[in-house]
């Protein structure tokens, strides 16, 4: 594997949404820069990753598609306020405190099941606001659908 | 370090009972796709936030 496999996963999934609309290559690119992002001052945002069931293993939904990420401060309670570095950041190993690790693409069924545990911070006209189904699981649907 | 087994098992642990094979894989092909990138940070295959910004430029252009 490259030394840039993120971002080449990052590229390829850009690509093949590119295939059909440059315009959704360029919001899944904004989306997922946006998420990134938005870890440097919220770690604990994301939701943690059912299968490994590690609190430093997180992850956020970009599009149909999961971002995963390391938590580094998860372990010792609660992360700073003001994280240093990013989540791309790791040419520097200091207390870098996020790692994006790897994207997986997500499935329908998984994507409600999350949505229902994660605590999506409340923006005003986001379709994220999902207060109906917290602290509620939804299993996934019907296989056979 | 846990081992492949235990690995499998932990995730079936998580799971609904009314899961087919095919969600299984997935599970399980989330959990693969995970261990390989802390393999890519733990052996430096890593970018910086510019250097991955840069890359992704392309996507943002008019």
């Amino acid at each position: 594997m490259d030394r840039d496999s993120i971002a080449r996963e990052l590229d390829e999934i850009a690509q093949f949404i590119g295939r059909d609309s440059k315009f959704y290559a360029a919001a899944f690119v904004r989306e997922a820069r946006g998420a990134a992002r938005s870890l440097k001052r919220f770690a604990e945002r994301g939701r943690v990753v059912p299968e490994v069931a590690d609190p430093e293993i997180r992850e956020l939904f970009v599009s149909s598609y999961r971002l995963v990420y390391k938590n580094r401060w998860a372990k010792q309670g609660s992360c700073p306020a003001a994280n240093p570095g990013s989540p791309f950041d790791y040419a520097d190993r200091r207390p870098v405190s996020i790692e994006t690790s790897a994207l997986a693409p997500a499935r329908q069924d998984v994507i409600e099941l999350i949505l229902s545990e994660i605590v999506v911070p409340h923006k005003s006209g986001s379709s994220l606001h999902l207060s109906n189904h917290m602290g509620r699981i939804i299993p996934p649907k019907d296989p056979r659908r | 370090m846990s081992t492949a087994k235990e690995e499998v098992r932990q995730i079936l642990e998580v799971i609904p009972d009314d899961v087919t094979l095919e969600d299984i894989q997935y599970h399980i092909y989330v959990r693969q796709q995970i261990s390989g990138g802390l393999k890519d940070v733990e052996e430096g295959r890593v970018l910086t936030e510019q250097e991955a910004e840069l890359r992704m430029e392309k996507w943002l252009e008019p």
